[in-house]
């Protein structure tokens, strides 16, 4: 049985190998030689020479970077108030779905909080790394399918798009990061979790630019 | 505007066997003012790092005008984050971190998935080598010629030194998956490579010898 390129690899890169695929490396007289191949195009790849960056770009990223300065402090504000409206609007929303019925419906059950299926415990919900992966992923190819960004996106949506996006690196550094010191698994898990609930909301906000875009192109071609 | 360097020590994925001149050690006091704000100390960084982090991205990227955005995307993030850097880890592994999750995320973006292949910019834009050029100019057309998550593999992989399971982790898929993208990439470079070299060779034959 002639070996795969993936036991080649493996083998190239001292990973674990299972017995008969390094049996069927060993047995065959090609191996070696395969093995030495993939070993030069490594060494070929990392001795690709390196480039220079653009003429130019350090003043683009200064210029860039005052932008954003600008454009973040201008979000600040319009988060503020944005903010309050939504933590208005989601105190409203658990009042009216999730209260209990009484014979006095304008006063809360106390003892009858977390009792019910109306019970908002979000850590209650089972997941595991595994299902949070495949959410991730989902997501990814989600956000993948939607429209392109329209090239002028109202200010307040750009700064929440761009937010969403950098919390969203930064989770991937940490995991990137966790990676290299050896990050609990519940940490992990904790991480992949947050990062799938910021795919979600980045998901929804790009959903409703688009929404938002068609619209306004479906009004703009009736005109 | 000269960086300190000191001498490569290894940290993090890659090593001094690997690409010494990529990950630049920078003098902690230069740290230290940049974190403070100077901006004389943000520029030298930048001298330090821009052409490691443009290859980066070249490579991970096919297109030159992304490579281009991810560098600028990299530095106003590295700006903006330089105050909160703490020194966990080395500043040019940090800065690294921060361009691949900007290459994945121009790979996942689906408007520049739509961005027109640039053709022979990259040769066109490379300065001659003396030794190897034919070779190195092969290699790249091939790895441009990868599809994209399959280009990120190869260069994460064979290059930056993540295992499969970081890739995987990376980029929201199975080891499994980084495995056999490795595989199947390093299958088509070398179809790709092979068929170059006859490319190649049949030139030679029409414009030099005009006998085959």
């Amino acid at each position: 049985m002639r070996p795969s390129t993936e036991d080649l690899l493996s083998v190239r890169d001292g990973e674990p190998l299972d017995a008969a695929a390094r049996a069927a490396v060993e047995a065959s007289p090609q191996s070696a030689h395969e093995i030495e191949r993939l070993k030069d195009m490594q060494r070929s790849l990392r001795a690709l020479p390196q480039l220079e960056a653009p003429v130019g770009a350090w003043e683009r990223i200064l210029a860039a970077e005052a932008r954003a300065r600008t454009a973040r402090r201008r979000a600040v504000g319009a988060f503020a108030g944005f903010g309050a409206a939504a933590a208005i609007a989601v105190a409203a929303l658990i009042y009216f779905v999730a209260a209990p019925s009484t014979d006095d419906p304008g006063i809360l059950v106390a003892t009858e909080w977390g009792a019910g299926p109306w019970r908002f415990d979000v850590t209650a919900q089972p997941r595991t790394q595994a299902e949070l992966l495949a959410e991730s992923a989902r997501l990814e190819r989600v956000l993948a399918e939607l429209p392109p960004q329209a090239p002028a996106v109202r200010l307040g949506t750009m700064s929440t798009i761009v937010g969403l996006e950098d919390r969203i690196a930064l989770v991937d550094e940490q995991l990137s990061y966790g990676d290299s010191v050896g990050l609990a698994r519940p940490q992990r898990t904790a991480l992949w979790s947050e990062r799938v609930d910021l795919m979600n909301a980045l998901v929804l906000v790009r959903a409703a630019e688009a929404q938002s875009n068609f619209f306004q192109t479906v009004a703009g071609e009736t005109q | 505007m000269t960086a300190l360097l000191r001498p490569f020590a290894s940290a993090g994925h890659l090593s001094a066997d690997v690409m010494p001149n990529l990950v630049p050690q920078i003098d902690t006091t230069l740290v230290t003012r940049a974190r403070a704000g100077d901006r004389a100390a943000h520029a030298e960084i930048y001298t330090a790092f821009s052409s490691p982090i443009f290859t980066l991205a070249r490579r991970m990227l096919a297109s030159k005008a992304s490579a281009e955005d991810v560098l600028q995307e990299t530095f106003v993030d590295v700006l903006r984050k330089i105050g909160d850097f703490r020194g966990e880890a080395e500043l040019g592994f940090w800065i690294r971190r921060i361009a691949i999750n900007k290459c994945l995320m121009y790979m996942r973006s689906s408007w520049v998935s739509r961005r027109e292949p640039e053709g022979d910019e990259r040769i066109a834009a490379e300065p001659a080598r003396a030794t190897g050029l034919d070779e190195q100019l092969a290699l790249e057309r091939a790895l441009d010629a990868l599809a994209d998550v399959a280009r990120a593999v190869v260069w994460l992989h064979d290059v930056e030194g993540y295992t499969h399971k970081e890739i995987g982790r990376l980029m929201g898929l199975s080891t499994s998956f980084s495995k056999s993208q490795l595989a199947r990439a390093h299958e088509r470079l070398r179809v790709l490579l092979e068929g170059q070299n006859e490319a190649i060779g049949d030139e030679l034959c029409v414009q030099v010898l005009k006998t085959c």
